[in-house]
């Protein structure tokens, strides 16, 4: 067992930067085709957290971006074999990433939602108490609260493209491919979405004003 | 283009995503429009808080057990590769589900084009039409014969012979018998008559009585169905220099 991490230690640390951690990636990649499935537990390593962060940021709902994400690994695994080394793997992992969570999003329409305000709610109480600014925590909370409300007001497709363009930061091209379709398309899609988000926020702060 | 319409394009604007022809009808349009320039300020300020919902402090925990979930998916052989994932790869295929679709729409296009074809085939017009010119038969002591009203008289004739004939013999099918008719049309002649009877004459009175057996019957259908044209051959014609052929007009009615 020792060994074994140990092992797991220098995968992930032989993953350094720019382009050295480039040709780190596709010799993980490599050895994970090859069978190391060491070398694929590095690569689930390295991208967890994207890929349950974009999938909590769709689905709204921990337990859902879980299972997601785990469908996301497995799925990695299955077609490993398919990537091409030369590419990157961050697209490949987004698109199946927003198409996992589709799926998963019309099968449990009806979930509910509260669960992550838990699990803000418990971060957010381990915070306060390393924290002297609880009020900023306590609004912080609040407008994330809205923002997760908002984002559940949008279309499926108008959340993927909102949550790809503005939540991870990718260009508006990248976003079209990974949606599989047009730039002109996806604009549309995520300027409705920036409307209808704005639109809500103010709705509610409105209200609690009042 | 009204203030509404403006809004998608404040929204595409604030993280510069506008392109630049419409980026300079809203600057414009901003410059103009109080409502407008207020609801670009809003809009930067959701958005501002929008970017603040990352969720990227997850609990290690959590992210460990999914990995462990995984992994014992993969250990336990439950995610493994089918036989057409290594099909697939055999052939360098990255998605063999996408080919065998590809595959599918071939084959059903290349089935309809042969089946459009079959149709072609079947349906073309296969009737073959010979156009067989009949030549004028000159009938010796009777002229030039043709379908028209010369035709129509040895018609006639013929009916009579066919009748006189029915008692004995179906058809006339001896070369006497053939004279016998040629030398009843002789009254409608008019090319060359006296001159075809008289060589008829000629011809009947010294053409003696070949049997049947001598005898190569040639019957030729003609364009009009009612019209046929039987050549009585003498087998021996060739040994008797003089004999002239002998050629008769059959109706079939």
């Amino acid at each position: 067992m020792q060994t074994e991490t140990v092992s797991l230690g220098i995968i992930i640390n032989s993953l350094g930067h720019g382009a050295d951690e480039a040709a780190s990636v596709d010799s993980i990649i490599a050895r994970a085709k090859a069978g190391d499935n060491r070398a694929f537990e590095a690569l689930m390593i390295k991208y967890q957290r994207q890929v349950i962060g974009t999938s909590l940021r769709l689905l709204g709902n921990l337990e859902d971006a879980r299972d997601a994400a785990q469908e996301v690994f497995l799925r990695l695994y299955k077609y490993l074999h398919t990537l091409d080394e030369t590419r990157q793997i961050e697209p490949w992992l987004y698109r199946v990433t927003v198409n996992v969570c589709r799926d998963l999003g019309r099968k449990r329409a009806a979930s509910i939602h509260v669960s992550l305000e838990a699990e803000i709610s418990s971060g957010l109480s381990d915070r306060l108490s390393s924290t002297t600014d609880i009020e900023g925590d306590l609004a912080l909370a609040q407008e994330q609260q809205i923002i997760r409300e908002a984002l559940e007001t949008l279309s499926e497709k108008e959340r993927s493209a909102l949550v790809l363009r503005d939540l991870e930061g990718l260009p508006t091209e990248e976003v079209a491919k990974i949606l599989g379709s047009s730039a002109v398309t996806v604009r549309s899609q995520i300027s409705s979405a920036r409307v209808k988000i704005k639109k809500y926020r103010d709705r509610i702060l409105r209200r609690r004003q009042k | 283009m009204k203030c509404e319409q403006f809004e998608r394009l404040i929204a595409l604007e604030v993280e510069d995503d506008l392109p630049g022809n419409q980026k300079i009808k809203l600057t414009a349009h901003l410059a103009a429009c109080g409502s407008c320039h207020r609801f670009a300020e809003e809009l930067r300020d959701s958005q501002t808080a929008l970017r603040r919902y990352s969720i990227d402090d997850f609990d290690e925990g959590l992210l460990a057990g999914i990995r462990q979930n995984v992994l014992s998916e993969i250990n336990n052989g439950n995610i493994g590769h089918s036989y057409w994932d290594h099909v697939a790869r055999w052939l360098g295929i990255s998605d063999f589900r996408r080919f065998a679709w590809a595959m599918s729409g071939i084959a059903g296009v290349l089935a309809l084009a042969a089946a459009f074809g079959i149709v072609v085939v079947i349906r073309s017009d296969k009737t073959i039409r010979v156009t067989a010119q009949v030549p004028k038969l000159e009938v010796p002591g009777s002229g030039p014969v043709s379908s028209s009203s010369g035709g129509g008289g040895v018609k006639k004739r013929i009916r009579q012979v066919s009748h006189k004939q029915s008692n004995a013999t179906c058809k006339p099918s001896t070369f006497d018998e053939a004279v016998a008719v040629n030398r009843m049309g002789d009254v409608d002649s008019k090319t060359n008559a006296e001159g075809a009877t008289s060589d008829l004459g000629n011809s009947v009175a010294e053409a003696p009585i070949i049997p049947q057996k001598d005898v190569t019957r040639i019957e030729m259908r003609t364009s009009n169905p009612n019209i046929r044209i039987i050549l009585l051959v003498d087998k021996n014609e060739g040994k008797k220099p003089n004999a002239p052929p002998a050629a008769a007009l059959f109706s079939s009615e």
